[in-house]
C-alpha cells in the first residue's frame, strides 16, 4: 500500500516538473541585450563598412554590437550616429540625446538598410564611451 | 564642326552637373520607423503575430515611386520560441534577411495630396524568402505639412512565398496572413 503511494506521488512530482520545464521551454523569456557582453565594438563608421559587404554581414547580425560616434539626427526613440547607423532605443531616452553629441551605445545589429545605406540597430541601451 | 566639338566638351560637365542636380531636388519622403504588423492567427490559439517598428519607406513625389524594406530579423513576436521559430524554420531570415516593397502609387498626383485622407492605389511587388509576389491594395493617404501618412493592409499566404507550414502546427496558423502598414514619411 505505502509502496503504491509513494509510487503515485513520485509520478506526479515528474509530471508537474515536466509541466514547467516545458512551459518555461515555451514561455521563456525574450534576450535582454542591455546586461548580455557585446560580441563586437566598432565605430559607427567602421560598422557600417562591414555591414555593406554583403559576404561578411552575416557574422554580425543578431549580434550584440558597441559602437559610438556623433548623433546626426534624432527621431522618435532613434537616432542615427554619424549617418551610418540607425538605433532604436529599448525604453525612453528622450531628454538624454542632443545633436552632434558624441554618443556610445549597446545593442542588437538587425541587420543592412541598402535602400538608406544605413546599419540598423534594435533593443539599444545608452553606454559609456570607455567600458 | 571642330567648333561643335570644343563647344560639346565645355557644355558636357555642364549638363551633367545640371543633371545630378536634377535628381537631388527630387521631392523624397523618407520614414524610417515604419510600422508593419503581420498576423496570421487561428481563433483558440495562442497569436501568432509580430510587429516591425523601423522599417524603411521611401516616396519619391516625382515620379510616385515607393520602396519599403523590412529587415526580417526586426519583426518581434510576444512569444521569444515563436520569434525563433520564425527566423530558422519559416522565414530563414539567415539566408533571406530582407523583405522589400518596390512600387508605385498610382493616379496620384502628390500635389494634391491634404489633410483630407483619401484612399491611393497601390501596386508593386513584394519580395521575401527569395519569392516574388504581386501586391495590390488601397492606402489611406493624408498630408499635413511636410508629413506624408500612409496606412493600409493587404493579405498574402504562405505558399506565395514558398514557406512550407509543418504538419503540427498547420491548424494554429492561419492560411492567410495580413499585413498592416503604417507609415508617416517626412519631406527630405
Amino acid at each position: 500500500m505505502r509502496r503504491k503511494q509513494y509510487i503515485v506521488l513520485a509520478s506526479s512530482l515528474f509530471v508537474f516538473l515536466l509541466a514547467i520545464s516545458a512551459y518555461k521551454y515555451i514561455y521563456r523569456e525574450h534576450r535582454d541585450i542591455g546586461s548580455e557582453k557585446a560580441d563586437f565594438s566598432m565605430s559607427a563608421v567602421e560598422l557600417k563598412t562591414v555591414l555593406a559587404q554583403e559576404a561578411i554581414a552575416p557574422k554580425y547580425i543578431d549580434k550584440v554590437i558597441k559602437t559610438h560616434g556623433m548623433i546626426t539626427a534624432i527621431e522618435q526613440q532613434s537616432a542615427i550616429i554619424d549617418n551610418k547607423v540607425q538605433v532604436n532605443f529599448n525604453g525612453d531616452v528622450s531628454g538624454k540625446l542632443s545633436l552632434k553629441n558624441p554618443i556610445a551605445i549597446k545593442g542588437r545589429c538587425v541587420g543592412y538598410d541598402d535602400l538608406l545605406e544605413l546599419v540598423k540597430i534594435d533593443q539599444a541601451i545608452l553606454v559609456s564611451p570607455n567600458n | 564642326m571642330k567648333k561643335l566639338k570644343k563647344l560639346l566638351f565645355w557644355a558636357m560637365p555642364i549638363l551633367a552637373g545640371l543633371a545630378i542636380s536634377g535628381i537631388q531636388a527630387q521631392d523624397k519622403y523618407i520614414d524610417r520607423n515604419g510600422t508593419i504588423i503581420f498576423e496570421a492567427s487561428e481563433k483558440l490559439f495562442e497569436e501568432v503575430k509580430a510587429k516591425h517598428e523601423s522599417a524603411t519607406v521611401i516616396f519619391n513625389a516625382e515620379n510616385n515611386q515607393i520602396a519599403a524594406l523590412a529587415l526580417v530579423k526586426g519583426f518581434h513576436f510576444k512569444n521569444s520560441l515563436m520569434e525563433e521559430h520564425f527566423n530558422e524554420n519559416y522565414i530563414e531570415s539567415e539566408s533571406y534577411p530582407k523583405a522589400i516593397f518596390k512600387g508605385e502609387l498610382l493616379n496620384l498626383d502628390p500635389e494634391a495630396l491634404n489633410e483630407n485622407s483619401t484612399e491611393v492605389t497601390v501596386k508593386g511587388v513584394l519580395e521575401l524568402h527569395g519569392k516574388q509576389k504581386e501586391i495590390e491594395t488601397a492606402l489611406k493617404t493624408q498630408k499635413v505639412g511636410d508629413i506624408i501618412s500612409m496606412t493600409g493592409e493587404f493579405k498574402v499566404t504562405p505558399a506565395d512565398f514558398d514557406i512550407e507550414i509543418p504538419k503540427i502546427v498547420r491548424n494554429k496558423i492561419a492560411k492567410e496572413v495580413h499585413v498592416k502598414m503604417d507609415f508617416k514619411l517626412v519631406k527630405k
